[in-house]
């Protein structure tokens, strides 16, 4: 009963060379996936990087299938870690958010205005509704990838739809008007 | 209902980043995935592909800091009885005392320093644990067996629970370790 369970026999093959087949076909989607939307060509090759390494570890420890769709799925982490990070830096400098009462909001966007917009909102903020609309995910989905209660991240992306509005209405107000 | 941030929504166009990086990155990959490994399993490491991956190895959410009272007398027993591998070369402080050190536990980094009573850092006191380790390990009698025989003081020999096999020492340096080994269909 004492018998070690002794490293690997070697008969099961080791998924992570299933990563490092699957490299060069995933690279550009990974890192397109980052670039898109974190805007910064080196925080998207950090984030890449660590993307990868952390998948060698994940691999290894068991996971349904080493895939694209998957790396996609630690790339969402590692985006929403690095603006969690951002975040918890930033609190002490904003104040607490009113509760917000949302009203419909019927507005065409310009879809460049929206992406600028988008890129100056509080990082918890960006991370909500960069899962939310960006990646098309359901509320459920955003909740488990941030962490939080479905009811949690409900509330969340009020705020952050409510600050977002706010933003770009501002926005076109001082450009004179959008193309709505 | 259509939401007007439903704009936003972006499909993953792939973009080949810089040859350099890809290049950098795969290398790093490849010393990580084929170093470690093998015919015969990990154990088996060169010393030098050992070294890459430890220094390869990114650090998780918690990552342990011990103050020890002697570092390399700490590093050496836990590379022989633990299997730790060194992580990178030991920062000296002007004043001799080893002011940081870095070793890899399997997927995991534990960071040491001397100790430092100015910044209230002091190894723990015998009988004062107040932080266990738990190390995970494939064969937790042999490990206590190389640990006691290095001078470890044995506080719990191995035995089974529903929590796995192992046992606990604490170490020379006064760190206290759960050597264990989960259940197997954990």
């Amino acid at each position: 009963m004492s018998g070690p369970q002794g490293p690997t026999s070697g008969v099961e093959p080791d998924p992570g060379l299933d990563l490092l087949a699957l490299y060069d076909s995933a690279l550009p989607e990974i890192y397109g996936y980052l670039l898109a939307r974190c805007g910064r060509r080196a925080l998207a090759e950090d984030l890449t990087a660590e993307v990868f390494l952390a998948a060698v570890a994940a691999c290894r420890s068991g996971t349904p299938r080493v895939s694209t769709a998957w790396l996609v799925g630690i790339a969402r982490h590692k985006l929403v870690d690095h603006w969690r990070s951002l975040e918890i830096r930033d609190r002490a400098l904003r104040v607490l958010e009113a509760p917000e009462a949302e009203d419909p909001w019927e507005a065409e966007l310009d879809a460049l205005l929206a992406r600028e917009v988008l890129d100056a909102q509080a990082p918890q903020h960006r991370a909500a509704l960069t899962l939310r609309y960006l990646d098309g995910l359901s509320v459920p989905e955003v909740a488990e990838i941030m962490g939080r209660t479905v009811h949690a991240t409900e509330a969340l992306l009020v705020r952050a739809r409510g600050a977002y509005r706010r933003s770009y209405t501002a926005h076109t107000d001082w450009t004179g008007g959008g193309p709505a | 209902m259509t939401d007007p941030l439903d704009v936003l929504r972006e499909p993953i166009r792939p973009v080949h980043p810089d040859p350099g990086f890809a290049a950098r990155l795969r290398g790093r990959l490849e010393r990580l995935v084929l170093g470690p490994e093998s015919e015969e399993g990990r154990v088996s490491l060169t010393d030098e592909s050992a070294t890459t991956a430890a220094a390869a190895l990114p650090l998780h959410t918690l990552t342990p800091y011990l103050a020890v009272p002697d570092a390399e007398a700490a590093l050496d027993f836990y590379v022989d009885v633990f299997g730790a591998v060194r992580r990178g070369e030991p920062i000296v402080m002007p004043d001799g005392r080893i002011g940081h050190a870095e070793m890899a536990l399997g997927d995991s980094v534990v960071m040491l320093a001397e100790e430092f009573p100015e910044l209230g850092l002091r190894a723990p006191a015998p009988d004062a644990v107040s932080v266990s380790l738990r190390l995970e390990v494939a064969d937790p009698d042999a490990v206590v067996e190389r640990a006691v025989a290095r001078g470890a003081y044995l506080e719990r020999p191995v035995t089974d629970s529903p929590y796995g096999r192992g046992g606990v020492v604490v170490d020379p340096a006064g760190h206290r370790w759960m050597v264990s080994r989960a259940p197997a269909d954990s």
